[in-house]
């Protein structure tokens, strides 16, 4: 990706959209003409719009917007709920907008004494930005298409003006052939509104852009009131390289569980940087080895984040309360947060970016998402929605070195036959840990197993342990006092596959 | 300063557009008038400074320039609200001089003065 400098030196505009640039490698090559497709309402006007606002606001470059159909008093009006003052622009000279029609705009370009050409000129107009260019290019069966396309780049870059024509998506057709202005633009990138089950997303492709890299694919975006377009990076797109180095552990420092016994089982804690999941059936004390994890955390000053889709906060704060735990003071004293998102209708890229977000500025030692079979079933299992997006998320957490812990609901209430269900990712994990219901006699009791210890030893010894109310969990001591009704797992065996049996003689390790 | 109904809809043009870049003849297909109409209303409201037009001789598009700042008294917002409905339109028509003479001002029935 381009640093600031080699964007300068490569004179690059910058289109000054919240995310766009990134996806650009900081901007498009100056004098580019930028053809921007789409249906109807996929935000193309807006798009154009805050190119040319951006422009005038924050880097010095005048702009003119050209109508053909949308009145200007309407586009100033629309423009205003995203906070954009254009009159203050026009009265400052930085703007014109110029109403028209497609003849007299043809014409104008192709005249070197051309009115709409001399504003530009007296106002230094680095940018312009024409809506609706349907009429003035016809479908690519029209032999003409390309002459008038050819016509109109020729006027905009003699000016020195870097343009961006919105295209309607009509005009595309249906036809496999591109357009002539497709392949006579610069730069190509196409908008979308994509149906996603019973619900729509928006999404921004760049198809091609002359003169420089860019991040392929179909990004996601929203036009959010008071801001404008703001565009989220696809969940896949490769992130900075500091993501792969960063994978490598810190050996030096530990992370407390926060569960009085679990540290001694593993290792001291879990690894800065590593990523662990925590399974079992709904209930079964993963959200409280959770709040545990994060308590502890704040108990020694390391910032503490916890995502939750399946509660929100206020319910997590009362199952905090219910196991003596004060998370709303540790809030207060900014050691904490708690991020709720709505797990209905997630878009997967704008919440990724969400996540980014919260972790670049909180900057957490640990993490915990409750849960991961919540974004499961939401984005899918089996395609790669889902994978992709829990890649990412383990990358970013590698890079902000956090330990972190995914909840995981198993559906198997007695025992376990797979460690992660339909998930079938537990090589991107380093650490699995699984929480059973074992009936014995009469009653269930909560055994724990270390499964998977990546660079630790692991003995997988299941141990029993307890939630206490007002106290949280713990683990028990591998050998209970002896006497009815309890008896340590240690005098059995079987406990995972579902038949417990009675050992009749105690092994020896029964630390 | 307002004479006639085409006086009065080439100003609320010209203040949703307040920069067009356009021949005649086609603003005067967009509010339904004929051109010799049209010309006279241009011809008034430039004669009032409240548009300047910029025009290149050798072709029909004109640039015109729409200056509300030239209008008395910030009467502009005042008389758009007034025509954004029916009724207000109706009143206004109502309230344009009849004739020449008065080198009408008024566009509202209160006496709103737009012009000189």
């Amino acid at each position: 990706m381009a640093t600031p400098t080699e964007s300068s030196e490569r004179d690059l505009v910058r289109t000054g959209v919240s995310g766009l640039d990134p996806i650009l490698s900081s901007g498009i090559p100056r004098r580019n003409v930028i053809l921007v497709e789409g249906a109807i309402g996929t935000g193309k006007t807006t798009l154009g719009v805050e190119f040319v606002y951006h422009g005038a606001t924050s880097y010095d470059e005048p702009g003119i917007i050209v109508l053909f159909e949308v009145s200007p008093d309407k586009l100033v009006r629309d423009a205003a709920a995203f906070g954009w003052d254009l009159p203050a622009l026009e009265r400052e000279g930085r703007l014109r907008i110029i109403f028209t029609t497609r003849a007299v705009f043809r014409q104008e370009l192709q005249q070197a004494d051309s009115l709409l050409l001399e504003e530009a000129a007296k106002m230094g107009a680095r940018r312009i930005f024409v809506d609706g260019v349907g009429g003035l290019v016809a479908g690519a069966d029209v032999p003409e298409s390309r002459e008038a396309f050819q016509i109109l780049v020729e006027g905009l870059q003699r000016e020195n003006l870097t343009a961006m024509l919105a295209l309607e998506a009509s005009v595309l057709g249906d036809s496999a052939n591109s357009l002539p202005a497709e392949s006579i633009a610069d730069t190509v990138i196409r908008l979308r509104i994509e149906d996603v089950q019973r619900a729509a997303v928006r999404s921004i492709e760049v198809v091609k852009s002359r003169g420089h890299d860019f991040q392929m694919g179909r990004h996601s975006f929203r036009i959010v009131d008071g801001q404008g377009i703001e565009v989220y990076r696809r969940v896949q797109a490769p992130r900075k390289g500091a993501r792969d180095a960063a994978a490598a552990f810190d050996t030096t420092k530990r992370v407390s569980t926060g569960v009085p016994g679990l540290d001694e089982i593993v290792n001291g804690g879990y690894y800065l940087g590593s990523t662990t999941v925590v399974a079992g059936i709904s209930g079964v004390g993963k959200s409280v080895m959770a709040l545990q994890f994060l308590a502890e955390g704040a108990r020694r000053g390391e910032r503490s984040l916890m995502f939750t889709l399946d509660e929100q906060v206020a319910q997590v704060l009362r199952n905090a309360s219910t196991i003596g735990l004060d998370l709303e003071a540790d809030i207060a004293r900014g050691l904490v947060r708690l991020h709720y998102d709505p797990p209905q209708e997630i878009e997967v890229d704008h919440h990724f970016h969400e996540i980014e977000r919260i972790v670049s500025e909180f900057k957490p030692v640990r993490v915990v998402f409750d849960s991961l079979s919540t974004y499961g079933s939401n984005l899918g299992t089996t395609g790669r929605v889902f994978r992709d997006f829990f890649h990412a998320l383990i990358a970013l957490m590698k890079e902000a070195q956090t330990a972190t812990v995914y909840n995981h609901e198993n559906p198997e209430m007695l025992g376990m036959s797979s460690m992660m269900g339909d998930f079938a990712m537990s090589s991107l994990v380093d650490n699995i840990l699984l929480l059973n219901w074992i009936e014995l006699g009469d009653s269930f009791r909560l055994g724990l197993t270390v499964a998977k210890m990546r660079a630790n030893p692991t003995s997988h010894v299941t141990h029993e342990c307890e939630v206490v109310n007002g106290q949280g969990m713990r683990l028990l001591p591998r050998r209970l006092p002896v006497g009815p009704p309890a008896q340590g797992f240690a005098t059995y065996r079987g406990l995972i596959s579902r038949s417990p049996e009675r050992q009749p003689v105690l092994p020896k390790d029964d630390s | 300063m307002l004479r006639s109904a085409c006086d009065l809809d080439l100003l609320l043009f010209f203040a949703r557009h307040p920069r067009s870049l356009l021949p005649s003849d086609q603003i005067g297909r967009f509010l339904g008038y004929d051109l010799k109409e049209l010309a006279a209303s241009l011809e008034v409201l430039t004669a009032a400074g409240i548009v300047t037009r910029i025009q290149n001789p050798t072709r029909l598009a004109q640039l015109f320039v729409f200056m509300p700042g030239r209008m008395d008294g910030g009467a502009l917002p005042s008389l758009l609200k007034l025509a954004s409905t029916r009724e207000g339109r109706v009143e206004l028509l109502r309230s344009l001089a009849p004739g020449p003479d008065e080198g009408l001002a008024l566009v509202h029935s209160k006496r709103m003065v737009v012009g000189s």
